[in-house]
């Protein structure tokens, strides 16, 4: 049932956890499950005949919990994969560029309790939010070669201005503060 | 013959200039992405919804399934060119097609997998334009009771046919149908779960948890291995096959179509198994087994058009009962719910124009991908050569600027950021998120089937195994547990590791 290297890893003897993987997995399952059970709880489960907003997702919560213990268990019995390790760079960069999408093409204004409405960013557009995007997310590669990334990445805000505003006629801003 | 006249109806709205136009477009862009390495078909269309948006439901709906059917014909290319599959469906195809072009019969693996796919795309849409009316008036017999046990039986099986543990896809069927109870209830119309934020009181959208699990999610774990992307370098050759690997290749294309076609239309992904099940029959009752694996075009010629078929029969759960069998589905009911349409039973007889046009199109647009696919296969190989280091930035681009117009609202950009990270520990963590999607699509429907039959049977929860009043719900529920039983049971399960491995 385990993938890839399970059961090269047979031999060797562990401890108390046989697959490191799932015992992350499966209590990552049940955490979830808790979470939604406290979010959920403010909700009526209705009377009867009659289930409220809050019966199927506490029915999933209680069922999601139930899995996790099994893949738990699992975890306890079967030997399996382990835990496999994460890269920094790549998640910083990728998800870093996308959020730097978000925050420049139309700007980012914020709502702060007693202080109100604050203007972080200006809108910006395509224009600059396109370059930026796509310079933050090459950095997420091993190699890098700026002339050619920037040259790359102005080429490329230029197709999708083409092909999404001109062409398509999405109503994304490209140049707010040109008034395009 | 009604099939005829109905038939006819598509053909008279597919064959406008503005909607072959489309059709051609779609297969054009959708083979176009799909042939790049490590995008597969399901990135691909949500990376391309956007661009259907200004269009009316009609012309939409047609470009979709050509970006559908370009994006799978993409991945076969890059299955036999590189020795990469793009998805679970093509793996089978690199195993002798790759194995072609490295005898230098590539153009011929090329031009067989266009062939035997656009034999089976025709037979599936003779399959589907039968089939489509009386499966709809049995979609019409079912009651909420049945509905929701129909759906229990495609999540399970779709449970069953994912990769990897059983138990690890259940739990994320059950976190799908969590996501998708997020927003305001429609009964009460009470928040749920949204922690007082107004942008969650729509719900999460669809396009946001597609695009960050599959396309953020991959190209995450894409940046972790080290490109070894095999691109062939020898000549492609004549895209004919010769005379002795057509004959070979009849037979394989006929089961390949027969097999496919059946197993697309059960609910819950039957199609993964097309291209499986026929490798595995290919083999077993040629003469001389030992071919297989080192170039057999039968290995390429069953199992894409065995691939093609399933594509497309899997449209039949969709249309006709409403219940989308895969995360491509999925996407398309997203799609079609975006231009007003909710899929189901009601759309052939509300909008007869949409639904025959559609079937109709499916052909035309078989048709075109042999036409195009086979003269630009220079282009296709080109586009295999850009580095990946070009090739994500632009798809991460494509995505934001996607999913930003949706809603034409920053947030979404930001929750798929976080769906990407989400995705990127599920994969981390040995989960297979197809099952997720899925469960997130029919959420919302499960729940609303539940509460109403509940309501019905005045709290009675035994009304989905009452084989008495209602034989329907209780047959669909039988068949879903004793297909989760077989799939625990030890044979079953190492048998099912070595498909999957294969």
């Amino acid at each position: 049932m385990q993938d890839g290297n399970a059961t090269s890893a047979g031999e060797e003897t562990r401890g108390l956890v046989k697959s490191p993987q799932d015992m992350f997995a499966g209590l990552f399952i049940i955490a979830f499950g808790l979470a939604c059970l406290w979010a959920s709880s403010n909700l009526s489960g209705g009377r009867g005949a009659n289930l409220g907003p809050g019966s199927f997702p506490r029915g999933l919560s209680f069922l999601l919990m139930g899995i996790g213990g099994i893949i738990v268990l699992q975890a306890l019995t079967v030997i399996g994969p382990r835990l496999e390790a994460w890269s920094i760079r790549g998640p910083i960069f990728v998800l870093g560029s996308v959020l730097i999408f978000a925050a420049t093409i139309r700007g980012t204004t914020l709502n702060i309790p007693g202080i109100g409405r604050t203007d972080l960013l200006p809108p910006l557009g395509l224009i600059v939010a396109g370059p930026l995007t796509l310079i933050v997310a090459s950095l997420a590669a091993d190699e890098r070669n700026w002339i050619q990334t920037l040259i790359f990445s102005a080429a490329m805000t230029a197709f999708c201005i083409l092909l999404f505003k001109v062409a398509l006629r999405l109503p994304i801003p490209v140049a707010p503060w040109a008034g395009w | 013959m009604d099939m005829i006249s109905n038939l006819a109806l598509g053909f008279g709205v597919a064959l406008t200039i503005k909607n072959l136009g489309l059709c051609f477009l779609g297969c054009m862009i959708g083979t176009l992405i799909g042939v790049l390495p490590g995008v597969g078909p399901i990135a691909t269309i949500a990376m391309l919804l956007p661009i259907t948006f200004g269009l009316d439901p009609v012309g939409a709906l047609i470009m979709l399934a050509g970006i559908y059917y370009g994006a799978q014909y993409g991945g076969s290319t890059t299955a036999i060119l590189v020795n990469i599959p793009g998805e679970a469906t093509s793996i089978v195809t690199v195993l002798d097609g790759h194995q072609m072009a490295r005898n230098g019969r590539a153009g011929a693996a090329l031009g067989i997998a266009a062939i035997g796919s656009f034999f089976a795309g025709s037979v599936a849409t003779l399959v589907i334009a039968a089939l489509a009316a009386p499966l709809t008036r049995v979609a019409l017999l079912f009651g909420p009771a049945e509905y929701f046990s129909l759906m229990v039986m495609g999540l399970i099986f779709a449970v069953v046919l994912a990769r990897g543990s059983v138990i690890k896809a259940i739990a994320m069927v059950l976190a799908g149908l969590m996501l998708s109870t997020v927003g305001q209830d429609l009964e009460t119309g009470a928040d749920r779960m949204t922690f007082s934020w107004p942008e969650l009181s729509d719900g999460i959208d669809f396009t946001t948890i597609a695009m960050g699990m599959f396309g953020f999610a991959e190209i995450l774990r894409n940046l972790e291995s080290p490109e070894t992307r095999d691109v062939l370098k020898s000549k492609i050759g004549s895209l004919l096959p010769n005379w002795e690997e057509m004959k070979r290749s009849v037979m394989p294309i006929l089961r390949g179509t027969g097999l496919g076609a059946g197993l697309g239309i059960l609910p819950g992904n039957g199609a993964v198994l097309g291209p499986f099940a026929s490798y595995t029959l290919e083999k077993k009752i040629a003469k001389d087994p030992s071919r297989f694996g080192k170039g057999a075009i039968e290995g390429v010629a069953g199992p894409e058009s065995a691939n093609n078929a399933g594509a497309q029969t899997s449209f039949i759960p969709l249309l006709t009962l409403g219940i989308p069998p895969n995360a491509v589905m999925a996407l398309m009911v997203g799609a079609m719910t975006i231009h007003g349409i909710v899929p189901g039973p009601q759309v052939m007889e509300k909008r007869p124009d949409l639904f025959w046009g559609m079937i109709a199109s499916m052909w035309i647009g078989n048709l075109m991908l042999l036409i195009i696919n086979l003269p630009m296969i220079g282009i296709w190989v080109k586009l295999l050569k850009v580095p990946y280091r070009m090739l994500f930035p632009s798809i991460l681009m494509f995505c934001c600027i996607g999913i930003y117009s949706v809603n034409n609202n920053p947030f979404d950009v930001m929750i798929t950021a976080f769906f990407g990270l989400v995705g990127y520990a599920f994969i981390k963590m040995g989960f297979e998120v197809a099952p997720l999607l899925l469960g997130f699509v029919l959420g919302k429907l499960m729940e609303e089937y539940l509460r109403r039959s509940i309501l019905m049977s005045r709290g009675d929860w035994s009304v989905f195994v009452d084989f008495v009043n209602r034989p329907i719900s209780a047959f669909l529920i039988a068949i879903a547990v004793l297909m989760l039983i077989i799939s625990f049971l030890p044979a079953i399960t190492k048998k099912r590791d070595t498909v999957f491995v294969e």
